[in-house]
């Protein structure tokens, strides 16, 4: 009977021990499992975070060169001592971004800007320098080259480039034979085989490829300047000539040059804001002498400008001297049609205006406007000494590299 | 002692069969259970860290740094290769490098390599491999955005992997 109670106890404690084996077993397996299924969900949640954080880093940098930009436009004087930065700025995405900006208008600017969600952290940089708007050709909307032109620079084999924000078809059309000696840039998300028409042999020599956002054109400012009203009379040997010095710049009513008048700038930078109309008629002249002032007119125009065929816009030894003769059209000037006799010497910076060149010799300098349409048939020679500019100047725009950790 | 026996003996021939079967059927269970959570492990060990998956997360690691440095000028689309051009220095005054994904005997390799002055690339100069087992490879250039479509195949495991990165130089 002792026998057989002992044999009765010992399978009992067999199958406990089975059973607990069992569970033992089966409870390493749920946990290797549960282990397996936190390790992709932790990698998941690391990947995500990297992302976030790499898109607040971008944010920031945005962020930062438009507040750039925007400073830029607003400051008549650059002050360097009111850069931007922002600490931990939330967005909507459980991510924050931090950037400073360090430097000066002589050294450029370095933009930090790091981005964080949750454990995650990616930084980003560019180095901003001051670029200049008049790079060759850019206009908010089209470019059409209507007539067999030939691109060149000053220098030969500077850098050229025609530049539009549109992303319309056919928004750059270039005539056929064309050669553009530069790049071409199109408006974001534009595709460059419908925006740019190139007819057949046409070159470029470049790249063409859609910018990653669209060049802001700020409207010109009109520097302070004095009332004037009305041009003052002619020479008194030569009544049909008006001689303008520095000491003339000042705003005038309007500037209307009939046949046989003529306007010479003769003596150092002279700036003028006409709130009228400009109109030089045929046989007129407008004419920025050579001298060692280096004359240099700077027209703001308030309102629209047209010289029309038979009139002469004349800058004196432009090759040497570069571009003296520099159009600025305000929000109020929609149109300048020149079709003036001979060369153009001329940086034309007109955001809101329609642009038509119609010389009947060669062009030389920049186009910045709203739309340029080309007939003249000769060359045009983009004057790459417009590309240094001053923080300070009109055309100056802030434009960098960029790279990360 | 008769009494006794009557007692010892109390499973008739039709409990036992019941007991056995029952028994059997639970540890079949029990054996099919173990049998496939070692399978389902062995599944979302190769997925978590198996060849495949340790492949996707480096294409997508180098292809994200590659893109995002490389500039908007130019590009050179082929079938199942991409090459991309970049500053090697935020002072370059000209795109001097360029980067080439390409495939080639299932692999996944970046080509690196310096650009003349003329802008024409030389010959590679340092060939990194990204990811083993690529079934296929496609490249897609849509203004400033590339995009990257992996398929990744190691026997056991196949994955697609898509991605794609913004490049942000002029």
């Amino acid at each position: 009977m002792a026998e057989l109670k002992t044999k009765w106890s010992r399978r009992r404690g067999a199958v406990l021990a089975l059973a607990v084996a069992l569970v033992v077993v089966l409870a390493i397996i749920g946990l290797v499992l549960i282990r397996l299924g936190g390790d992709a969900r932790v990698r998941a949640a690391r990947a995500v975070a990297d992302i976030r954080a790499r898109a607040a880093a971008d944010a920031g940098l945005t962020q930062a060169v438009r507040l750039m930009n925007k400073k830029l436009v607003d400051e008549l004087v650059w002050d360097n001592s009111t850069l931007p930065s922002a600490t931990d700025e939330p967005l909507h995405s459980n991510a924050s971004f931090t950037y400073t900006v360090q430097g000066d208008q002589n050294i450029g600017f370095l933009v930090t800007a790091t981005g964080r969600s949750a454990f995650a952290s990616r930084t980003v940089y560019t180095r901003l320098s001051i670029e200049s708007m008049w790079f060759g050709i850019g206009v908010r909307e089209y470019v059409d080259v209507l007539s067999k032109t030939t691109f060149d620079t000053i220098p030969a084999d500077g850098d050229f480039t025609i530049r539009t924000n549109s992303t319309e078809p056919r928004a750059v059309q270039l005539f056929p034979d064309t050669y553009v000696p530069g790049d071409i840039i199109i408006g974001p998300g534009g595709d460059t085989e419908t925006v740019i028409s190139t007819k057949k042999s046409s070159t470029i020599e470049g790249d063409t490829y859609a910018a990653a956002e669209e060049i802001q054109f700020p409207e010109p400012v009109v520097p302070p300047l004095p009332y004037k009203g009305v041009l003052p009379p002619g020479e008194p040997g030569d009544p049909n000539t008006i001689v303008l010095r520095a000491e003339d710049s000042g705003v005038y009513d309007n500037i209307i040059l009939g046949q046989g008048k003529k306007l010479h700038i003769v003596n150092g930078d002279v700036a003028l804001y006409v709130t009228g109309e400009v109109r030089l008629h045929q046989g007129s002249e407008l004419l920025i002498v050579s001298n060692a002032t280096f004359p240099s007119l700077n027209l703001y125009l308030g309102n629209n400008m047209q010289a029309d065929q038979g009139s002469l816009i004349i800058t004196e030894d432009h090759i040497d001297q570069g571009t003296r003769f520099k159009l600025f059209g305000t929000e109020t000037c929609n149109s300048i049609i020149l079709m003036n006799s001979g060369d153009l010497s001329a940086a034309i910076y007109a955001p809101s205006a329609d642009v038509e060149i119609k010389n009947s010799g060669a062009t030389y300098g920049a186009f910045t406007a709203n739309s340029i349409v080309m007939k003249n048939s000769g060359a045009l020679t983009y004057d790459t000494r417009l590309l240094d500019v001053d923080i300070d100047d009109q055309t100056a725009y802030l434009g960098g590299r960029w790279w990360e950790d | 002692m008769n009494g006794k026996m009557k007692k010892i003996a109390g499973f008739t021939i039709i409990e036992l069969m019941i007991t056995a079967t029952t028994l059997f059927i639970i540890l079949l269970g029990i054996g099919v259970a173990l049998v496939d959570s070692q399978r389902g492990y062995h599944r979302m060990y190769d997925r978590v860290h198996g060849a495949v998956a340790t492949d996707s997360y480096a294409a997508k690691a180098v292809f994200d740094k590659v893109i995002r440095r490389s500039s908007r000028k130019r590009y050179v689309l082929g079938t199942g290769n991409l090459a991309v051009f970049y500053y090697s220095a935020p002072s370059s005054p000209s795109l001097d490098r360029y980067a080439n994904f390409r495939t080639e005997a299932g692999n996944l390799y970046v080509d690196y390599g310096l650009v003349d002055s003329d802008g024409t690339p030389l010959n590679a100069s340092n060939t990194v491999l990204v990811a083993r087992n690529v079934l296929a490879a496609s490249f897609s250039v849509d203004g400033a955005c590339v995009k990257m479509v992996l398929k990744l195949d190691d026997g056991k495991e196949k994955v697609t992997v898509a991605c794609s990165a913004l490049r942000h130089n002029d």
